[in-house]
C-alpha cells in the first residue's frame, strides 16, 4: 500500500504540529493527572539531597581547612555539581527506557493501535508525541535539580564549559535511551519484552560492547604479537584509537573523561594525543563523538519506528 | 443512491489459508449494511482491509471513490471504524478521549468542545463528560465509541460486532443509535452474528462463509431467493377437512399441513405453502369467507432470518 498518503496535513507548520501533537498532550496529561508523577519528582529530589549532603559532609569531616581555606569550597563545589550529574545520568537511564518501552506497545495491548492507525494521525506524528513526552518528563526532572546543581555555583570551581557540556550529556543520553525504548516498542506487541529488550540493548551497548571490543583486541593482540612482547606502534595506535570510540560510547566515561580534558587541558572541543612515534594527532573530545554517535543512532532507532507503526499488516 | 462501497474480487489469504475469497459486493449510500456471518467466515478481515488496516492479497475496496490501496488517508477520512473491542483508555475522562481523538483527525481545538458536548448528547453520555472512561458500564464503553467514530463527521460509518457482549437493553440502544445515524445521512456497514439485529434494522444484508459470499440483498430478496415458498397459518373451528379440500383446488399452494392448535379442542390450525403475490393470498382469504368457512385467525408467518441464513450456508468454517 502507498505510504505517502500517511503524512500529516502540509498546510500546518512542524511548529504548530509539534505543539498541537495530540499524542504527546495526551501523554502528558495522564503522566501528571494524580499524585504518582509529583511522587515520583519529590522522591528524585530527597535522593539527589540526600546524595549531596553526604558528600558535603564526607568532604567536610575529611578536611581540617573548611572555612580557612577558599579551595576547600572549590573542592565543594566540584564534588556537588559532579555527583548531580552523574546520579542523574544514572536516573535517566534507568527511566527512560522505560517511559517509552511501552510506547507502541501498551497501545496494542490496550488495543487502542488500530484505532490510532485508522485516524489521520501520521506515524511520525504518534513516534514523536511519545518521543516528545517522555523527553518532556525528563526535562523536567532536569530542571527540577536545577536548583540543587546551582550549588555548586554558591562554592564555585565550576566553570560554564562543564556546565554546557553536562547539559548537552544529559539531554543526548535522554535522547538516545528514549529511542531504544520507543525502537523495541514498534517491534513487539508486549510492553513487558520491549522493557526488557531496551535495558539488554542499553547494557550491552554501553558495558558489553566495549568489553567485547577490549577483550577482542587483547586477544588479536596477543595472537599476532606473542604474549612476552608489547604491542606494536600500530597497534598502539589502534588501541588508542578505539580507547576513545569505547569511551564515547558510554555517557559516565564521556562525562568523566570530557572533565579531566577540561581540567587538565582546558580542552573543550579537541586535545592531541601522543603516539608511540613520539608525535601527536589531534582528536576530538569525546562528549562531542558521543553526541554525533548517539544522535545518529537514535535517528536511526527513531526512522525505523516510525517505518515500523507505518507498516500495514499484512 | 451512489455506491459508496465498492467490494471487487478481494482476497486475503493468512499463508496459505484462505480468509476471504474473492469478495465482490456494492454498499449504496443511506444504506446499513448487515455483514453476517459465523465465527471465522472472514467478516473481520474484510472490515480490517475496509478500514486501511490490513492489506489484501488480491482485489481492491473502494470508499467514497477512494481505493484503499493508493488513498489511504482519503479512506480513514471517509469512514469511521469501530471494532470489536472498546478500545478506551481507561486513565482519560470521557470528553478528553473525544478531544483527543478529534484532535488525532486535525479538528481545530475551538470546535471541538461543541462538536463534543453535540456528540454525547447523541450518545446520551452529556452526564458523564467528566467521569473516568473506566468508570462506564460496556454499553456506554461501546456508545463513546461510537461517539468517537463520528467525530471526523464521516460518510461511512464501519462496526464490527457493534453488539456483541451487551445486554439486551444496551444492545436495543446501540440498534436505535445505528438507525438514527442512517437517519442523519450516515452509510452504516457492520458485521454480527446476532441475526435479529440484522433482521431489525439492516436495509441490506450480505451473508459470508468461509471467506466466501454467499448471498446478498435486502432482506426481503434474501427470503425470496432462498425461501420462495410462503408459509400461511390459518386457524378454523371445525370443518378443516372440507377447508382443506377447499385449498387444495386453488392455485399457487403448494402444499397443506394440519397443525395442533395452542389452546382447545374444536380449533383446527392449517399451515399452507403459497408461492403467489399479495393479491392472490387475500383472494384465497375472501374465498374462504365466501364459502362460509368459520375462519378466526388468517397470517402469514414471516419467517424470520435465521431460517434464510441456516439456508445459505453450509456450516463452513476456513
Amino acid at each position: 500500500m502507498s505510504e505517502t498518503t500517511l503524512e500529516t496535513a502540509p498546510n500546518r507548520s512542524r511548529w504548530v504540529n509539534l505543539i498541537q501533537n495530540p499524542v504527546m498532550i495526551k501523554e502528558l496529561r495522564s503522566r501528571m493527572r494524580g499524585n504518582r508523577a509529583f511522587l515520583v519528582l519529590s522522591a528524585y529530589i530527597a535522593l539527589l539531597s540526600v546524595g549531596i549532603g553526604m558528600i558535603f559532609l564526607v568532604i567536610a569531616a575529611s578536611n581540617n581547612s573548611v572555612g580557612t581555606d577558599p579551595e576547600i569550597y572549590q573542592i565543594f563545589g566540584k564534588a556537588i555539581f559532579g555527583a548531580v550529574v552523574g546520579m542523574e545520568l544514572i536516573t535517566i537511564s534507568f527511566i527512560a527506557p522505560a517511559l517509552t518501552a511501552g510506547a507502541i506497545a501498551s497501545e496494542r495491548e490496550r488495543q487502542t493501535y488500530d484505532l490510532l492507525r485508522t485516524t489521520l494521525l501520521s506515524a511520525r506524528s504518534l513516534v514523536f508525541g511519545k518521543l516528545f513526552s517522555a523527553l518532556s518528563y525528563i526535562l523536567l526532572l532536569l530542571f527540577a535539580a536545577f536548583p540543587l546543581q546551582s550549588l555548586a555555583f554558591l562554592f564555585g570551581g565550576v566553570a560554564i564549559e562543564e556546565m554546557i557540556i553536562a547539559s548537552v550529556l544529559l539531554v543526548i543520553s535522554a535522547i538516545a535511551f528514549c529511542s531504544f525504548g520507543l525502537f523495541f516498542s514498534s517491534l513487539t506487541k508486549r510492553t513487558l519484552v520491549s522493557t526488557v529488550l531496551a535495558y539488554a540493548f542499553a547494557i550491552l551497548l554501553i558495558f558489553g560492547l566495549p568489553l567485547f571490543i577490549l577483550t577482542a583486541v587483547g586477544m588479536f593482540n596477543s595472537f599476532f604479537f606473542g604474549f612476552n612482547t608489547g604491542p606494536s606502534a600500530m597497534m598502539e595506535v589502534i588501541l588508542i584509537f578505539g580507547g576513545w570510540i569505547l569511551v564515547s560510547i558510554n555517557p559516565i566515561a564521556t562525562a568523566v573523561v570530557s572533565e579531566v580534558l577540561l581540567i587538565q587541558e582546558q580542552a573543550v572541543f579537541y586535545t592531541s594525543l601522543p603516539l608511540p612515534s613520539g608525535s601527536t594527532f589531534p582528536i576530538i573530545s569525546p562528549w562531542i563523538s558521543f553526541t554525533i554517535f548517539y544522535l545518529l543512532l537514535s535517528i536511526l532507532l527513531i526512522w525505523f519506528s516510525i517505518r515500523r507503526v507505518r507498516r500495514v499488516e499484512k | 443512491m451512489n455506491p459508496i462501497i465498492e467490494i471487487k474480487d478481494l482476497n486475503k489469504n493468512f499463508g496459505v489459508r484462505p480468509a476471504v475469497e474473492y469478495l465482490t459486493l456494492t454498499v449504496m449510500e443511506g444504506d446499513i449494511f448487515g455483514f453476517v456471518g459465523p465465527n471465522g467466515a472472514g467478516k473481520t478481515s474484510t472490515i480490517r482491509m475496509m478500514a486501511t488496516l490490513l492489506q489484501p492479497t488480491s482485489g481492491d475496496i473502494t470508499i467514497a471513490g477512494h481505493s484503499i490501496l493508493t488513498s489511504q488517508r482519503q479512506v480513514r477520512a471517509a469512514i469511521g471504524y469501530m471494532p470489536d473491542f472498546f478500545g478506551v483508555y481507561n486513565d482519560m475522562k470521557v470528553w478528553e478521549y473525544l478531544d483527543f481523538f478529534g484532535a488525532c483527525y486535525q479538528i481545530p481545538p475551538d470546535e471541538r468542545l461543541q462538536l463534543i458536548d453535540d456528540l454525547l448528547a447523541l450518545v446520551d453520555l452529556t452526564h458523564r463528560r467528566e467521569d473516568m472512561t473506566d468508570d462506564l458500564s460496556r454499553g456506554m464503553k461501546q456508545r463513546l465509541s461510537l461517539a468517537r467514530t463520528l467525530i471526523h463527521d464521516p460518510q461511512v460509518l464501519i462496526l464490527d460486532e457493534p453488539a456483541s457482549g451487551l445486554d439486551p437493553r444496551a444492545r436495543v440502544e446501540i440498534r436505535q443509535l445505528m438507525v438514527e445515524l442512517a437517519r442523519l445521512g450516515k452509510t452504516i456497514f457492520f458485521s454480527t452474528h446476532i441475526l435479529t439485529d440484522v433482521a431489525e434494522i439492516s436495509t441490506r444484508v450480505g451473508i459470508i462463509e468461509a471467506g466466501k459470499l454467499v448471498a446478498q440483498g435486502t432482506p426481503e430478496e434474501l427470503q425470496q431467493i432462498l425461501m420462495p415458498h410462503r408459509l400461511i397459518h390459518i386457524t378454523v373451528l371445525e370443518r378443516a377437512e372440507e377447508i382443506a379440500e377447499h385449498l387444495r383446488r386453488m392455485e399457487n399452494i403448494t402444499q397443506i399441513r394440519y397443525l395442533q392448535p395452542k389452546n382447545n379442542g374444536n380449533r383446527s390450525l392449517l399451515e399452507i405453502e403459497f408461492n403467489g403475490d399479495d393479491l392472490m393470498l387475500s383472494a384465497i382469504l375472501s374465498g374462504l369467507i365466501e364459502a362460509g368457512f368459520p375462519v378466526i385467525h388468517f397470517s402469514e408467518d414471516s419467517r424470520d432470518l435465521e431460517e434464510v441464513f441456516m439456508r445459505a450456508t453450509k456450516g463452513v468454517v476456513t
